[in-house]
C-alpha cells in the first residue's frame, strides 16, 4: 500500500478477483443503529454476491433498509450510533469492515461510487461542475486541472450532455434535473469504478427522464463493464436493468432471485404485492390497482415472527409467532416465507402475471384488497 | 447580475433621500430657537443675530444674499421644505453647514476630524471579530457537544446578553485598575483615550480595551452564525456526495463545507463593519475615544444640531453605501445569484 | 445549545461531528415510523422540557418577574425604598460596601443597591416586554399587508422598512430620543416604533413561503375571504418564527433601554433603572465597583434567560419548520 500525502492508495482495481469470490459478496450483514429511543434493526441479515456486468435491483419501501445497506457498504454510516452487528461485506475478497477510515477513502468513488436520489441538492452549488467531476480524478489519480478539465469534458459527452466545452464551466443551478442526474453519473464513473450503486436515482424525475436515465446507465454498464447495484421502491423500474433482484422488508431480504424469477415465480406474499402494485397500463374494472394495505413497522420494535404478518393476508398463527427462516431453492432463490416451499399456496394466490399459478384468477381475491385474513 | 447592481443601487436613493428628510424634520421638530442655542446667554445686537439667521437659512434671502421683506417690513420665514431642499443642496457640495457651539467650525472639519479615529478603531475591531468569530464558531461546530462546543456556546449566549458599555468598564476594572493594583503597576493597559504625545503606552495599546469591547457582541453573533450555517450546511445532500467520492473529513469541510457556510458569514460581517463605522456611541463614551460617536453625544446632550444632524447624515450614508457593497458582493459569491436559470428544460 | 445528548466515542478528530447525519435522520425516522399524529406545539413543549438551559432561563424570568410585581410587598421593610433619600443617615451610611445588612452595598445617596435593583427590575421587565409587543404588533400588520397584498402596499411597507433599516438601530434610538425628550414612556416609544421593520420582514417572508403552499389555494377556493385565510392558515404556521423573535427582541430591548439610561437618555433620576445605575457607578469604578457591577451582573442574568429561553424555542419549534 502506498501512502501519498496522508491518503492510501490500495489499487485493489488493478488486482485480480480471488477464486471462489466474487467482486462483492455481502454475507449477513448486520447493522444496527443505538439511539436514544431503543435500538434500530435497520440492516438484519442482509446477503448478496455481485460480478463485473451484473445489476441487483434492491426493491422496498421507504425505511426498509435498502438504502442503509448501501451506506454502510460504503462505510457513510456514522459508527456511533451505527454499529456492525455481525456479517460482512468483501470486495475482491477483502473485508471493507475491517478496513481503516483511510483505506475506504481510497475505495470511495474509486473502486465503488455511489450516486442519490436528489440531483437538485446532491451537487454543491458554489462550484462548477467541471470542478466537480474533476475532484474525483484529481484526488484518486492525481490528474492536474487541465487534465480533469479536459476529461471532464469528455464524461460530458459521455453522458449525453450537449455542448460539453461550454457546459462544463456551468454551475449545477443552470442544470435540469434530467441533467444533473446524467451529470452525477458521469461523476461517479469518473474513476471507472467496479461497482455503481444507485440510491433511487430516478425517484426525483419526471417519469419520461427516468426511463432516459436508466437507459443511460444501462449503456454505461456495456461501454465500462461495471456492476451496478439498484436501490428503488418501484419494482417496475428494475424491470429492464436487472439481473438479479432482492425484495427488502422491516431491514430483511425477503426475496433474492434472478429478475426471472422474481417476475414470473414470485414466491413470498409481499413481493406478490409489489408486483401486483405495478401500475396496470390498461386500468380496468376487472384489474384495479391493488395496494399493499397498512405501514411498514416500527424497526424499533420489530414484531415477534415474521416481519411481515401483519400486513400479510395469509398470515397464520404459525407466522405471527416464528421468524421464517431462509427457503432457498437449487438456483439460489431464496424467500423468508414458511410457506414458499409450498407448491401449492404458491400456484393459488400468486399474482397473474405469474407462471406457476394454476387457478385462473381474473379477479384479485378479496382478502388482498382489504388486507383482511385467512 | 449587473441588473441585480443595478437595482440595488437605485433603491439606494429614495431611501437616502428618505433618511435625510426624516432627520431634517426630526431636528427642526426639536422646539428651541437655534439663535438661543448659539448666543447662549449672551444677548446679541440685532444686525449680529439677523447675520445669523441668514447664514442658517432661517429667513429668506434673495440671490444676492440680501434679506427679503414683506410688505409689513418684517422678515419672512423660510419655509421647512425650502430648508430642506437647501440643506440637501449643500450635503451634495460638501456643505454641512456650521456648528451651534463651536463657533465658526463647520460641521464637515469636525466630522472629518473626528472620524478616523473611530474608523481605525473599527478596523482592528472587525478583524477581531471575524478571526475569533468564524474560529470559535468552526470548532463548535464540527467538534459538536465537545468541551469546546459547549463552552462557545455558553460564551457567546453570555456575550450576546451583556451590555457592551458595561463590558468596557469590566475590563477597565480589570486590566486597568486591579490589574494594575495587583502587579504593583507593572503591568495594566490604559483606561481611556488616544495615545497622546505623553502617552504611557505605545499607540497600539490603547485600542486592545476599545476593540474588543467594540467586537465582543458582534464575535459571540458571528460565531453564532457561523456555527449554525456550518452544521446546516453540514447536513446537505452535497457533502454526503463528496464523502461518497472518497474526500477525506478534512477536505470535504475545507473545499465543501466552508464556502458555502462563510457566504452569509462574511455578509453579516460586512454589514458588521457599517455597525461599527456608526460610531459605536456606547464604547466611545466608555473609553473616551474621541470618535464620531462620542462627538454625535455631546452634540446632542448640548443641543448642536447642525453637528447631530451633519453627522448622522454622514453616518448613515457610510452605513448604506457599506450595506450596497456587501449586497453587491454578496451577488458576487453566490453563483445562484451571478449567474442565472437553467440553460435546458430537462 | 448543549443538549443531552450521550458522549460520542472519540475514534478520530471528527469523530463526534455530524458529517453522518444521514443516519441519525434515517434512525429516527426509521424510529418514529408509524405512531399517532403529534401537534407542534405539544411537540415542542416536550422537546424544549428536554433542553435544561433554556428551562433555566424560563424559570429565572419567572422568578425576575415575581420578584418584580411583588416589591412592594417586602422589600421597603427589608431594605428601604429605592428612591427616596434619607438625609440624617446618608453621609453615614452611603457607599457601603456589600454586607448582611445591605447585600449590594449602598450607593452615594445612602440608598440600598439591592433594593434599586429590584425595582429596576420593574422598568427593565415592562420595557422589554412592552416595547417588543409595540413593535411585534406593528411589525405583524405591516408585515402582513405587505406580503398578502403585495403590489404598491409591498413597495411601500417595503421601503419604509428599508429606511428605518438604513439607520443603526442605537443611533437611531437616541436620536430620537434626543428630539421627543427623555423619560420612560418616550422610551416604549421609541424602542417599540423603531423595532417593527425586522418583525415585518420575517413576517412577511413567512407568509410569502407560505402563501405558495397549496392549502392557501384550497382554502380560497372554498370561498375563505382573506382575513379568514391569514388568521386561520397562515398566521399558525408563522406563529413559530415570531414567538422566537419577540422572546430574542425582549431581550434586546431590555438592553437598549439600558444603554438609554446609561447614556442619560432614557429613565431619569430618580427612578432606578438598571443603565441608570451602572451610570452612577460609573465615576467610582475604582472606588465602589459594585455599584457598578451589581445592575449588570442583573441585565445579564435576565437577558441571558431570555436568549436561552429564544434559542431554546427555537430548536424546538425549528425541528417542525424545517421537517420536509
Amino acid at each position: 500500500m502506498a501512502k501519498k500525502n496522508n491518503r492510501v492508495q490500495m489499487n485493489l482495481k488493478e488486482q485480480p478477483v480471488p477464486e471462489g469470490s466474487h467482486l462483492l459478496e455481502v454475507d449477513d450483514l448486520q447493522m444496527y443503529f443505538h439511539t436514544q429511543d431503543g435500538v434500530v434493526k435497520a440492516v438484519d441479515g442482509v446477503s448478496y454476491t455481485l460480478d463485473r456486468g451484473e445489476t441487483l435491483g434492491v426493491v422496498g419501501e421507504s425505511g426498509s433498509g435498502k438504502s442503509v445497506t448501501a451506506m454502510t457498504i460504503m462505510g457513510l454510516i456514522d459508527m456511533p450510533p451505527g454499529r456492525i452487528e455481525g456479517g460482512d461485506v468483501r470486495y475482491r475478497g477483502q473485508s471493507l469492515l475491517q478496513m481503516s477510515e483511510l483505506q475506504m477513502q481510497d475505495i470511495r468513488g474509486n473502486d465503488i461510487a455511489m450516486i442519490f436520489q436528489d440531483p437538485m441538492t446532491s451537487l454543491n452549488p458554489v462550484y462548477t461542475i467541471g470542478r466537480q467531476l474533476g475532484e474525483g480524478l484529481r484526488l484518486h489519480r492525481g490528474y492536474t486541472k487541465e487534465e480533469a478539465l479536459k476529461r471532464s469534458i469528455e464524461l460530458l459527452e459521455m453522458v449525453g450532455i450537449p455542448n460539453p466545452e461550454q457546459r462544463v464551466k456551468d454551475y449545477p443551478h443552470q442544470f435540469s434535473g434530467g441533467m444533473r442526474q446524467r451529470v452525477m453519473i458521469a461523476m461517479a464513473l469518473a474513476c471507472d469504478p467496479d461497482i455503481l450503486i444507485a440510491d433511487e436515482p430516478t425517484t426525483a424525475l419526471d417519469v419520461t427522464i427516468q426511463a432516459q436515465i436508466i437507459e443511460l446507465m444501462i449503456k454505461m454498464q456495456e461501454q465500462n463493464g461495471n456492476a451496478i447495484v439498484m436501490i428503488t421502491h418501484d419494482l417496475g423500474v428494475v424491470a429492464d436493468i436487472a439481473d438479479k433482484i432482492m425484495v427488502m422488508y422491516a431491514g430483511r431480504p425477503v426475496e433474492f432471485g434472478s429478475a426471472e424469477e422474481i417476475f414470473y415465480n414470485p414466491v413470498h406474499p409481499y413481493t406478490w404485492g409489489l408486483v401486483r402494485s405495478i401500475p396496470d397500463p390498461v386500468m380496468t374494472e376487472k384489474h384495479p390497482l391493488t395496494p399493499i394495505n397498512g405501514n411498514p413497522p416500527s424497526l424499533v420494535n420489530v414484531p415477534t415472527g415474521c416481519s411481515f404478518s401483519p400486513r400479510c393476508p395469509y398470515a397464520t398463527d404459525k407466522c405471527r409467532t416464528e421468524r421464517p427462516e431462509k427457503y432457498v431453492t437449487e438456483t439460489g432463490h431464496y424467500s423468508t416465507c414458511h410457506y414458499s416451499m409450498n407448491p401449492d399456496f404458491v400456484a393459488k394466490n400468486a399474482p397473474t402475471t405469474s407462471r406457476t399459478r394454476t387457478t385462473v384468477q381474473d379477479k384479485v381475491p378479496d382478502a388482498v384488497k382489504e388486507g383482511g385474513e385467512e | 447580475m449587473g441588473k441585480y447592481i443595478l437595482k440595488r443601487v437605485l433603491q439606494f436613493i429614495p431611501v437616502f433621500l428618505g433618511v435625510t428628510l426624516i432627520l431634517f424634520v426630526m431636528e427642526n421638530v426639536v422646539p428651541g430657537d437655534p439663535i438661543k442655542l448659539i448666543a447662549g446667554e449672551k444677548k446679541l445686537d440685532p444686525v449680529t443675530e439677523q447675520n445669523l439667521r441668514v447664514s442658517f437659512h432661517l429667513i429668506e434671502t434673495d440671490s444676492d444674499g440680501n434679506v427679503i421683506y414683506d410688505a409689513n417690513g418684517n422678515t419672512i420665514e423660510t419655509p421647512l421644505w425650502k430648508r430642506y431642499v437647501l440643506y440637501i443642496n449643500g450635503l451634495l457640495h460638501g456643505d454641512l453647514g456650521v456648528s451651534y457651539q463651536k463657533s465658526g467650525q463647520t460641521v464637515s472639519s469636525i466630522i472629518a476630524s473626528k472620524y478616523p479615529y473611530t474608523v481605525r478603531l473599527a478596523l482592528v475591531a472587525i478583524v477581531l471579530e471575524a478571526v475569533l468569530g468564524i474560529g470559535a464558531g468552526m470548532i463548535s461546530a464540527i467538534k459538536r457537544y465537545s468541551f469546546w462546543d459547549i463552552l462557545v456556546t455558553l460564551l457567546s449566549a453570555l456575550f450576546v446578553s451583556m451590555p457592551a458599555f458595561w463590558l468596557g468598564m469590566l475590563l477597565q476594572l480589570f486590566f486597568g485598575i486591579f490589574l494594575k493594583d495587583a502587579t504593583g503597576g507593572a503591568f495594566y493597559l490604559p483606561i481611556s483615550g488616544v495615545a497622546g504625545p505623553y502617552a504611557t503606552f505605545p499607540g497600539w495599546v490603547y485600542y486592545i480595551m476599545p476593540a474588543f469591547t467594540l467586537a465582543a457582541i458582534s464575535m459571540a453573533y458571528t460565531a453564532r452564525i457561523m456555527r449554525s450555517q456550518l452544521l446546516e450546511v453540514l447536513n446537505q445532500d452535497y457533502i454526503r456526495t463528496a464523502k461518497a467520492k472518497g474526500l477525506s473529513k478534512r477536505d470535504v469541510i475545507r473545499k465543501h463545507a466552508l464556502k458555502n457556510a462563510l457566504i452569509p458569514v462574511v455578509t453579516y460581517i460586512g454589514i458588521d463593519f457599517g455597525t461599527m463605522l456608526a460610531g459605536a456611541i456606547l464604547t466611545e463614551t466608555v473609553f473616551n475615544w474621541p470618535g464620531i460617536g462620542y462627538e454625535t453625544y455631546r452634540a446632542i446632550t448640548s443641543r448642536d444640531w447642525p453637528i447631530v444632524l451633519g453627522s448622522v447624515t454622514v453616518i448613515v450614508l457610510v452605513v448604506m453605501i457599506i450595506n450596497l457593497i456587501v449586497d453587491v458582493s454578496y451577488a458576487f459569491l453566490d453563483p445562484r445569484i451571478r449567474f442565472g436559470a437553467p440553460k435546458d428544460k430537462n | 445549545m448543549a443538549e443531552n445528548e450521550s458522549n460520542t466515542q472519540k475514534n478520530d478528530d471528527f469523530s463526534s461531528d455530524n458529517l453522518g447525519v444521514f443516519s441519525e435522520k434515517a434512525a429516527a425516522a426509521a424510529a418514529n415510523a408509524p405512531t399517532s399524529s403529534r401537534t407542534l406545539w405539544g411537540d415542542a413543549w416536550k422537546r424544549i422540557k428536554k433542553n435544561h438551559l433554556a428551562m433555566i432561563g424560563a424559570i429565572w424570568i419567572i422568578i425576575v418577574a415575581a420578584i418584580a410585581i411583588s416589591a412592594d410587598l417586602w422589600v421597603p421593610q427589608w431594605l428601604g425604598s429605592p428612591t427616596d433619600i434619607d438625609s440624617t443617615t446618608m453621609s453615614v451610611e452611603s457607599r457601603m460596601p456589600p454586607s448582611l445588612e445591605h447585600p449590594f452595598g449602598t450607593d452615594t445617596l445612602g440608598r440600598d443597591v439591592l433594593c434599586r435593583v429590584v425595582y429596576g427590575s420593574r422598568i427593565s421587565l415592562a420595557v422589554g416586554l412592552l416595547a417588543t409587543a409595540i413593535s411585534t404588533v406593528i411589525g405583524l400588520i405591516a408585515g402582513a399587508l405587505a406580503a398578502y397584498y403585495g403590489g404598491w402596499w409591498d413597495t411601500i411597507i417595503m421601503r419604509l422598512a428599508d429606511v428605518f433599516l438604513a439607520f443603526p438601530y442605537t443611533l437611531f434610538v437616541i436620536v430620537m430620543l434626543a428630539v421627543i425628550g427623555a423619560g420612560i414612556q418616550n422610551v416604549f416609544i421609541a424602542i417599540g416604533v423603531l423595532g417593527w421593520p425586522s418583525i415585518a420582514r420575517v413576517f412577511r417572508s413567512a407568509i410569502l413561503s407560505v402563501k405558495e403552499n397549496d392549502y392557501v389555494d384550497a382554502a380560497r377556493s372554498m370561498g375563505a375571504s382573506d382575513v379568514r385565510i391569514i388568521m386561520r392558515h397562515i398566521f399558525p404556521n408563522s406563529v413559530a418564527s415570531i414567538v422566537v423573535y419577540a422572546t430574542m427582541n425582549i431581550g434586546s430591548a431590555i438592553l437598549t433601554e439600558a444603554a438609554l439610561s446609561f447614556l442619560g437618555m432614557g429613565v431619569t433620576a430618580p427612578n432606578p433603572s438598571w443603565g441608570l445605575l451602572i451610570q452612577d457607578g460609573q465615576a467610582y469604578l475604582a472606588t465602589q465597583p459594585w455599584l457598578m457591577i451589581m445592575p449588570g451582573i442583573a441585565i445579564l442574568t435576565t437577558v441571558l434567560a431570555f436568549t436561552l429561553l429564544g434559542d431554546g424555542l427555537r430548536d424546538a419549534l425549528d425541528v417542525k419548520m424545517k421537517d420536509a
